[in-house]
């Protein structure tokens, strides 16, 4: 995969995300207030509000498209600090969203961020949480809200959390498909072909990350992996179980760069060119460990971290060809 | 205030409360034994948030495990008619 690193993307997107924000909550008040002051049911203005949020998402979406010729996908790995949260986007505009960050991060944050790249109220069609832990699922429940998420994938193992809780309320409030997907399901979403690698069908593990929802994506010619939380123990009962089909050019280093994941087995069977972790500056937990990124620099490969980088932007094209955006230098 | 043990690595506990506040990342030695990930907390903490309390809560983490069983199945049965193609 050939390589061709930017810095700073443009402004004009967050520029045009901001003004339609702004146009959407002028008309839910100009609204709100005629309503008050005639019989119009509040069903009525719901409808009307829906039909307003999609003209704007299609205008939104007009404006901000300024994509080139050839290209096949866009990987956006957001800043959400000491968590995880993925957008992948293909050509066609179908969305798929690994993650929502933690959830003592504003709620305005990640939907910002959603809104510049999927247009405001846009469509996800396949939201994705790795693992039910505060740090994946995080205002969940406001995305969930917000934004119209057709199918939502959960690994199946509860969790005590309020956070939790109120993703789930918002799931059954949204009427969104739900599915617990297990090891061995192939699924395609618009061009996305996706091949489940973990959890088991027949066994469960013991913790969270370990149960974490394990997929390789192909997008035309290209393979992402992403692993969640999953530790090095569940990366070799993968590799056992799926070798030779893991093979991928982007790897989302798992537990955000722990030494806890990230095995030389996994490196050697996966082989990315490119690597990503997410984690947030000076976090409880040292994350990245400097054992992975060692494990990383001795094979050469390239390593984007959103505690340095912050939000990264990967641009896949036709020919192999890979094009790094940064929100940060250095 | 309540608080449920998320994650322990390298000997430090991460418990996460019910508000949006931040976690409390206490040494896991602190926590009373025998715990496990999951566990539901009573929190108190003391003299300006220098010391803290945790005094478990194993029926509060038992109605949360059913309540959320509970929401879930009805995600899937809601789910069960409209379930999108899957190649095995």
């Amino acid at each position: 995969m050939r390589r061709k690193s930017k810095k700073k993307r443009t402004a004009k997107s967050r520029t045009v995300s901001i003004l339609l924000t702004t146009l959407l909550v002028s008309v839910a008040f100009l609204l709100g207030s005629w309503a008050e002051r005639t019989e119009v049911s509040f069903e009525w203005i719901e409808k009307y509000m829906d039909q307003v949020k999609m003209r704007i998402r299609s205008f939104h979406l007009l404006f901000i498209d300024e994509r080139p010729a050839g290209e096949v996908a866009q990987l956006h790995f957001f800043d959400v600090g000491q968590g995880g949260s993925v957008l992948l986007e293909a050509y066609d505009g179908t969305t798929i969203l690994i993650d929502t960050g933690r959830y003592d991060r504003s709620g305005s944050e990640i939907i910002t961020y959603l809104n510049e790249e999927i247009g405001v109220g846009g469509e996800i069609d396949l939201l994705i949480f790795t693992h039910n832990d505060a740090d994946h699922i995080g205002n969940g429940d406001m995305i969930l809200e917000y934004f119209q998420v057709e199918e939502v994938w959960m690994n199946g193992m509860d969790h005590t959390s309020q956070t939790y809780s109120d993703v789930l309320d918002a799931m059954l409030e949204a009427e969104v498909t739900y599915s617990e997907p297990k090891a061995g399901e192939v699924t395609d979403v618009g061009p996305f072909k996706i091949q489940v690698l973990h959890p088991a069908k027949e066994k469960s593990e013991r913790t969270q990350n370990d149960e974490s929802i394990v997929t390789r994506i192909q997008v035309d010619e290209t393979a992402i992996i992403h692993s969640g939380d999953v530790s090095a123990r569940v990366e070799e009962r993968i590799i056992a179980e799926h070798s030779g089909k893991l093979k991928s050019d982007i790897m989302i280093l798992g537990h955000h760069g722990s030494r806890t994941s990230t095995s030389e087995a996994w490196l050697e069977t996966v082989g990315p060119s490119v690597a990503v972790y997410q984690s947030g500056m000076d976090n409880q937990y040292g994350h990245p460990h400097e054992e992975t990124l060692n494990k990383l620099t001795e094979r050469s490969i390239a390593v984007y971290g959103t505690d340095i980088h912050g939000t990264i932007h990967f641009t896949l094209k036709e020919n192999d060809q890979l094009e790094i955006n940064t929100e940060e230098e250095n | 205030m309540y608080a449920v043990l998320e994650e322990i690595e390298d000997g430090m506990a991460c418990l996460v409360p019910d508000s949006r506040e931040k976690p409390l990342y206490i040494p896991v030695t602190s926590i009373p034994e025998p715990y496990e990930i999951g566990d539901v907390f009573l929190v108190e903490e003391s003299q300006g948030a220098q010391e803290v309390y945790l005094k478990r809560d194993s029926d509060e983490r038992e109605r949360r495990l059913e309540a959320n069983r509970s929401k879930r199945k009805r995600l899937l049965n809601m789910s069960h008619n409209k379930k999108p193609d899957k190649k095995n």
